[in-house]
């Protein structure tokens, strides 16, 4: 109220000149009313505690209630708070809340809403914007956002029948445990500690010699670990059927992990080169082969949220994460477009010792040369371009 | 918004009771404080049913507004509408003009229409017409603006959003009210009479027009805020209109209470009380002074006594000067108490000034822009910013000079300053402070034998002209110089060993300034 300053002011002007000692309570009167609501205005907004309860991982499909908390901390009342929650347009319409409450002195209100987890994503919910005011008008607007918070929606998880990737192990099909395959009697050397190690496996001496947790790394007899290797540069996708050919890349490495790790109960790891919404970044990932589920959902985490992203070679992918794989391991390879250089890297990593099994994302049916190439090569090749042709996996 | 979600939104008390009655009430007080000035001039005019009229026709003008808009009167229908209703009004003004007379009276006067025309239109009625008019027009208006309250705004660029206009009016029928009540109490003939006393006492109108108004504002707020919310299909809370109306009352009712603490009265002007205080800050001073040269001459009285000297016979002896008188019934100034009352009245009274309008400019940084374009701001903020840079100038002249004379004298001081049975200990200071006393202790010393150092001169142009004086110290003046220009303007660390090395060096100056000397001396004995 752009009036109210002048008013007041012409108010004490007229007080002072016809000397009514009344008119100065009323001046009094109307500053009382402007000071009071500056200040309460003012230090309302502040005192207003905001807390989000959700769970903040779902399966695509779940509808997800966020409960929002109001609290007002403070010994005033909040007269009104108008509250603007955004939301994420792909799991709610209109992609907001937006409400208008009263608040007593430590009194806390709540605010719900659901989302629907239609696409998988790593989504932020808010910011919360909060304005509130004075009663009169007197005074502008406070605003106070509270952060936004994040819900990771996991991608489709298809079951699958059988995998039918390649391996050297003769005991692929049996749910054997990992231990099976290294040799304890063979320490091979040490390395650093990552999560879902084995107590067991720590090397005391040597992490209390470097002062850091190493575990021992023994021989392997033979390695029944899968590797994923997701292929995420957006020109390995046909330009039309990017986004959809992504997205069933993603359900198909999830499908995969999924299926080694709970299924056959070995271990599955992954790594890719993507856009990571979390970092605000390109990262490279790279989840070495666990059988924990733990480590099934840290996979399925990351899935979640990568996203396409420019320049990103493969075949450097490739050779890159099979430095540190065990011979013998498979590498199942999710592209969504063949090339001379991806072949000769395929081959150099057969060679290498691993087992290698190549799935393209991509629409039509296989072509001649290719079945030859598969062929000539003895590299497994499949052709995926719905969920249900992962259902149908011998 | 649809017109029926619109009224069906609002509570019919509200709507057909509390606002019209609001509206009537305040101009009533309006009314009150203008029939009452009318009254000074036409002290024999009974207003009672003028005052009664002008309640009644902003209730009516309440009613006929909604009475029009829900008959959807347009044109002529409007226009044969509106005749009748203000016929009517000046029909019933007329028969309550004659309210106290005697039913004989009344029936001449009737009686004489015909002939005379102006006994129907005399000056008392057409007087009291108008003022039931802007009563009825004020209230049409003000009708108009709250139920505009609840439409999406116009495009029109002569639009003035009901909020503004409702508040406009408010607040200028506010000051007509003041001024009217105002001068309803002082009467015309004290009004530019500046030394008349204030007046006191409570003016109920008042307070109830202005009371009723911020209650009005308020909800006029709400009626704002909850058209935008509901054009923004924004849920709102069930308790809100409740408790809206409830925080309301609570602050006004404080800002009350906190209007009714304060001090209203006072009988010296601002620049008496000025004159006051600064006549008190003065009256202080002049005793202080009186106490020290008391004090002083006090030993040299008692030196002369001793010495058998008589001082001049003794003159009675003066009161002291009183400052201020201490009798609040002394007819020659005001008592203590009034000046308190008026000095807190007008430190509350100024504080409440500056505070709004600083408020004010800091919450429009526009106005603040266009203020300090004006010439006469530009100019004088020119003057305040060369004040400041020969502040600034003087402030760094101190800061220049103080550094070189301050820590040796601070040092000295310092270690004089503890305890009683302390001295100097040079081990005690910094490394740092004590490169710093070493350097500042040789200029201290080459200064006392006619080779200062001039204020312009750096401490190597300083170096470089002692060191030929000093031919056999003179690497150890420039190690001294480099180490106290290190010490001085830099942020490197000064250890132990640094001041060690340093003092070698200043052991080395020292003595070749006492061979100076002796030299000196000694060619002047020959």
């Amino acid at each position: 109220m752009r009036r109210f300053v002048p008013f007041l002011l012409i108010l004490f002007a007229i007080a002072a000149f016809l000397r009514v000692d009344f008119f100065f309570t009323i001046v009094y009167l109307f500053f009382g009313v402007y000071l009071l609501s500056r200040l309460w205005a003012r230090s309302i907004v502040e005192r207003v505690d905001v807390e989000r309860r959700y769970a903040s991982h779902a399966f695509l499909g779940d509808r997800v209630t966020v409960d929002v908390t109001l609290r007002n901390t403070g010994w005033l009342p909040v007269p009104w708070l108008e509250v603007h929650e955004a939301l994420p347009v792909q799991l709610i319409a209109p992609p907001f809340h937006r409400e208008v409450i009263s608040l007593g002195p430590q009194e806390q209100r709540h605010l719900r809403y659901t989302l629907n987890c239609r696409r998988r994503g790593f989504y932020p919910i808010g910011p919360l914007t909060m304005q509130t005011g004075d009663l009169l008008g007197v005074e502008r607007r406070s605003v106070a956002q509270a952060e936004p918070s994040y819900i990771t929606i996991y991608p489709r998880v298809v079951p699958l029948q059988g995998l039918g990737l390649p391996t050297r192990s003769p005991l692929v099909a049996l749910p054997a445990r990992a231990h099976l395959f290294e040799d304890p009697a063979r320490v091979m050397g040490v390395r650093d500690y990552q999560p879902g190690d084995s107590p067991r496996r720590i090397h005391w001496t040597a992490t209390a010699s470097a002062g850091r947790v190493l575990v021992k790394q023994y021989q392997p007899a033979i390695a029944r670990e899968t590797l994923i290797c997701l292929d995420l540069d957006q020109n390995s996708y046909e330009r039309g059927q990017r986004y959809t050919a992504t997205e069933l890349a993603i359900v198909v490495a999830a499908s995969i992990a999924s299926h080694v790790v709970t299924r056959e109960k070995l271990p599955a790891g992954l790594t890719t080169d993507a856009w990571d919404p979390l970092l605000k970044d390109r990262a490279h990932f790279l989840l070495p082969p666990r059988s924990e589920r733990a480590h099934l959902m840290s996979i399925l985490e990351v899935l979640a949220r990568v996203q396409v992203v420019s320049q990103a070679p493969f075949a450097e992918l490739l050779r890159r994460a099979s430095v540190n794989l065990p011979w013998g391991a498979t590498l199942a390879v999710i592209t969504g477009r063949e090339s001379e250089a991806l072949f000769d890297t395929l081959v150099y990593l057969r060679r290498a010792g691993f087992a290698v099994a190549l799935i393209l994302v991509q629409s039509g049916r296989s072509s001649v040369e290719l079945r030859q190439r598969s062929d000539l090569l003895s590299l497994p090749i499949r052709r995926v371009w719905h969920e249900h042709d992962l259902e149908t996996w011998r | 918004m649809k017109q029926g979600q619109v009224e069906a939104d609002q509570s019919p008390w509200l709507h057909n009771l509390f606002r019209p009655l609001v509206i009537g009430v305040m101009f009533g007080c309006i009314a009150l404080s203008l029939v009452a000035l009318v009254r000074l001039f036409f002290p024999a005019w009974n207003a009672t049913y003028l005052l009664v009229g002008c309640v009644l026709a902003a209730l009516e003008a309440n009613y006929s507004y909604r009475l029009i808009r829900a008959r959807k009167l347009r044109g002529t229908d409007w226009l044969r509408f509106r005749v009748i209703e203000i016929a009517l009004l000046l029909l019933l003004l007329k028969i309550g003009s004659y309210l106290g007379d005697s039913w004989g009276n009344v029936l001449s006067d009737i009686r004489s229409w015909p002939y005379q025309a102006d006994r129907i239109f005399d000056i008392e009625t057409m007087a009291a017409f108008i003022l039931v008019m802007l009563s009825w027009y004020v209230s049409t208006q003000t009708t108009r603006d709250f139920e505009r309250l609840h439409e999406p705004p116009s495009h029109d660029r002569y639009y003035v959003p009901p909020m503004d206009s409702l508040t406009g009016r408010f607040f200028w029928g506010g000051v007509v009210l003041l001024v009217a009540a105002g001068l309803t109490r002082i009467g015309l003939a004290q009004l530019l009479n500046l030394r008349r006393p204030s007046v006191p006492g409570l003016v109920l109108n008042v307070l109830v027009y202005f009371l009723l108004g911020l209650v009005m504002l308020g909800q006029v707020r709400f009626a704002t805020l909850r058209k935008r919310w509901q054009a923004q299909e924004t849920k709102i809370a069930d308790e809100l209109p409740r408790r809206w109306v409830r925080y309301s009352l609570s602050l006004i009712g404080l800002a009350a209470i906190l209007a009714f603490l304060l001090p209203t009265g006072y009988t010296l002007g601002l620049l008496e009380v000025i004159g006051w205080v600064l006549a008190i800050i003065l009256g202080v001073l002049s005793l202080v002074a009186t106490l020290l040269f008391w004090l002083i001459l006090l030993p040299f009285a008692w030196l002369m006594s001793l010495l058998g000297i008589e001082s001049a016979p003794d003159r009675p002896v003066q009161p002291p000067p009183r400052p201020f008188p201490s009798d609040p019934g002394n007819a020659v100034g005001p008592g203590w108490l009034q000046i308190l009352q008026s000095l807190v009245f007008w430190a509350v009274a100024l504080g409440i000034v500056i505070y709004v309008v600083r408020s004010y400019l800091r919450d429009h940084p526009e106005l603040l822009e266009n203020l300090a374009a004006l010439g006469l701001v530009r100019a004088l903020r020119g003057l305040w910013a060369a004040l400041g840079r020969w502040l600034g100038g003087w402030g760094e002249t101190l800061k220049e000079r103080l550094p070189r004379s301050w820590p040796l004298h601070f040092m000295r001081r310092r270690a004089s300053s503890g305890d009683s049975f302390s001295y100097f200990r040079l081990g005690r200071l910094s490394p740092r402070a004590q490169v710093l006393y070493y350097y500042l202790s040789i200029v201290h010393r080459a200064a006392q034998q006619g080779l200062p150092r001039r204020p312009a001169q750096t401490p190597d142009e300083y170096g470089a002209s002692l060191g030929p004086n000093l031919p056999e110290a003179q690497q150890d003046m420039d190690q001294l110089t480099q180490a106290f220009v290190e010490a001085r303007y830099s942020r490197h660390p000064v250890e132990r060993e640094d001041a060690s090395h340093v003092r070698a060096s200043w052991k080395q100056v020292k003595a070749a300034l006492r061979a100076l000397k002796r030299r000196r001396e000694a060619a002047s004995g020959e």
